[in-house]
């Protein structure tokens, strides 16, 4: 039990060293792009652990969340002149609405009728910030404002890189908690034995939203500092295409788990610029790898490691015999 | 009908015109029926009876079509199964419901969210302090629940690799982890072999000793007749008797309905 906790603490440590040399490699700006995508998506993947992979409620509007919540930042610092910190609450604000907006309905549709609600919501929230005048309308909004910490602008991408870091530390750190504790129990709970919940003195419909309204701050959050990071955001990103790619990224990393989501979250991120050398077989093969991994590793990438340890030692065993 | 004879705080529960109507279908007729504190009430019947549907619209599961239903002296009719449970209304299920990916510990403790949680999610995030001591008291509750259950030895396991009879512990362990006054017991020794119906019984007869009143559901006529103090019989949604088992088991109405001519109580 000890040796266990070491060596987490351990390879916790190695990540994070690895996380924090990464920008010191020489990569070029294009590369480190990528990478804090990589650290905003696994934001947006571990809230929707809380409702897709915990609570088992299919969420195919996380782009929406996601877009809603930068168009939150990019609009309130740009036509009301706040700054991005003050926006940032908003932001979270608008994640809770949202998730509120999202969370009831799914207490009257299940299953597939509410995969089916979301994405509706997802192409309902495009095509408002799309054909809106406020919003920019296809164009966008641009020239949005940085961070400022300390009187340090959060300007290029290793600095956003670090910054984004920082919170995804803290994110992780608070996602741990509540996976942890009679919260995330009861969201597995939900997933587990819908019928038991209630009978165990645990309001259902409270949650239920609960776990929507984490997603969709979250997301709303991850959102904000996408806006932020850009400076300019359009319409044509949040699209359904892209609320499926956070469910894949969840399910190809591993649910219910928190490395499993930040694997998922970098592996997907990556994958186009790991596949660029397929051409135009690229969208073929992408689709392949995934639908393999669903049918041989339905658990995820975390699922992996024991495995290949087990394979280890059955050859080990194999040679010494 | 009988009508009572105890106001409300002599009787754990009080079931007055109870109907429940699925569409056309009578499930659950105008049933009376008075579980009084410190008494172990069986509900038994043939199948389709209305036995799970009165024990569902009891804990709130299913809202009654008619009648009234007083726990503790207060209504809860109109209450939902969450709220019913927090007054302290355990129930297991005939067909077991467990959390089937989580531990038998991690089974047991969920049966205590409400009475370890003060307030939403956000006080928890942000009172440490009072999150870790509510989460140590109920993982020492749940394992001193795991040790009377008879489940400690498996506690961290996942509970569907747990065999049938120790499945049916975890869930009991689950109910009691409310404090609950009244346990509803859908079958509890349905499925059991008897060695584990025997070590059932003895585990029930504790948590009867400790404080909390029973009812119960069974076709198992051993384990009714020997441990319950009343008897109600349903029969196509109707009673159509009450008393204790001795009498129940004379009843010519209920030898014709349910028990059989060849019944020979083994008492």
């Amino acid at each position: 039990m000890k040796n266990l906790r070491t060596s987490k603490a351990i390879s916790i440590a190695a990540v994070l060293i690895v996380a924090l040399i990464v920008p010191q490699l020489g990569f070029n700006d294009y590369i480190m792009t990528i990478f804090v995508q990589g650290l905003l998506y696994s934001i947006i993947v571990l809230g929707l652990n809380f409702i897709t992979g915990m609570t088992g409620q299919m969420n195919l509007g996380n782009a929406a969340v996601f877009g809603l919540g930068a168009y939150t930042a990019a609009l309130s610092t740009t036509k009301l002149g706040i700054s991005p910190w003050l926006a940032m609450i908003l932001v979270a604000l608008m994640g809770w609405l949202i998730g509120l907006v999202l969370g009831y309905p799914s207490l009257r549709v299940k299953g597939v009728y509410l995969t089916l609600t979301t994405i509706a919501f997802n192409e309902i929230v495009r095509l408002c910030l799309q054909n809106m005048e406020w919003t920019g309308g296809v164009g966008g909004v641009r020239s949005i404002p940085r961070f400022h910490i300390f009187g340090f602008l959060i300007n290029t991408p290793v600095r956003n890189y670090y910054f984004i870091l920082i919170i995804l530390v803290f994110v992780i750190f608070i996602t741990y908690r509540i996976i942890h504790s009679k919260y995330g129990r009861a969201f597995i709970a939900v997933r587990d034995n819908v019928d038991a919940v209630e009978t165990c003195g645990i309001k259902l419909s409270r949650i239920k939203v609960q776990a929507f309204t984490l997603s969709t701050i979250y997301g709303a959050i991850a959102g904000g500092l996408y806006a932020s990071f850009m400076g300019y955001v359009s319409p044509t990103t949040f699209t359904m295409n892209l609320s499926m790619s956070f469910a894949v990224m969840l399910i190809i990393g591993g649910r219910c788990s928190i490395a499993g989501c930040i694997i998922g979250a970098f592996v997907i991120s990556f994958a186009p610029e790991l596949l660029r050398f397929l051409g135009t077989y690229y969208q073929f093969t992408y689709a392949l790898i995934i639908m393999l991994a669903l049918i041989f590793n339905p658990n995820g990438l975390v699922a992996l490691g024991p495995k290949i340890k087990h394979l280890f030692v059955k050859i080990f065993h194999k040679a010494e015999a | 009908m009988t009508e009572s004879k105890y106001t409300g705080s002599e009787n754990i529960l009080e079931v007055r015109g109870l109907t429940k109507r699925f569409g056309g279908l009578v499930a659950v007729d105008n049933v009376d029926m008075t579980v009084k504190k410190r008494e172990i009430h069986s509900l038994i019947g043939p199948n389709g009876a209305g036995k799970t549907t009165t024990l569902s619209m009891i804990n709130g599961t299913l809202n009654p079509s008619e009648g009234t239903i007083l726990f503790d002296g207060e209504d809860i009719s109109a209450r939902s199964t969450d709220q019913v449970a927090k007054m302290g209304m355990g129930r297991t299920f005939q067909n077991i419901k467990l959390f089937s990916t989580l531990t038998v510990i991690e089974n047991i403790m969920l049966g205590g969210f409400c009475n370890y949680t003060k307030g939403g999610l956000l006080r928890f995030l942000i009172n440490f302090r009072e999150s870790s001591r509510y989460e140590h008291e109920m993982r020492e509750k749940a394992e001193a629940l795991a040790d009377f259950v008879g489940v400690y030895a498996m506690k961290d396991k996942v509970v569907s690799d747990l065999p049938y009879g120790r499945q049916k512990m975890t869930e009991l362990g689950r109910a009691l982890m409310l404090d609950p006054k009244l346990i509803l017991l859908d079958e509890p020794a349905a499925g059991l072999n008897p060695t584990e119906r025997a070590e059932f019984i003895d585990i029930m007869m504790k948590v009867y000793d400790g404080g909390t009143d029973l009812m119960l559901i069974e076709h198992n006529m051993d384990v009714v007749m020997n441990i319950s103090n009343m008897i109600t019989v349903l029969s196509f949604g109707r009673k159509i008797a009450e008393g204790a088992p001795k009498e129940i088991q004379k009843n010519p109405e209920v030898i014709k309905a349910y028990l059989g001519s060849e019944y020979k109580p083994v008492i």
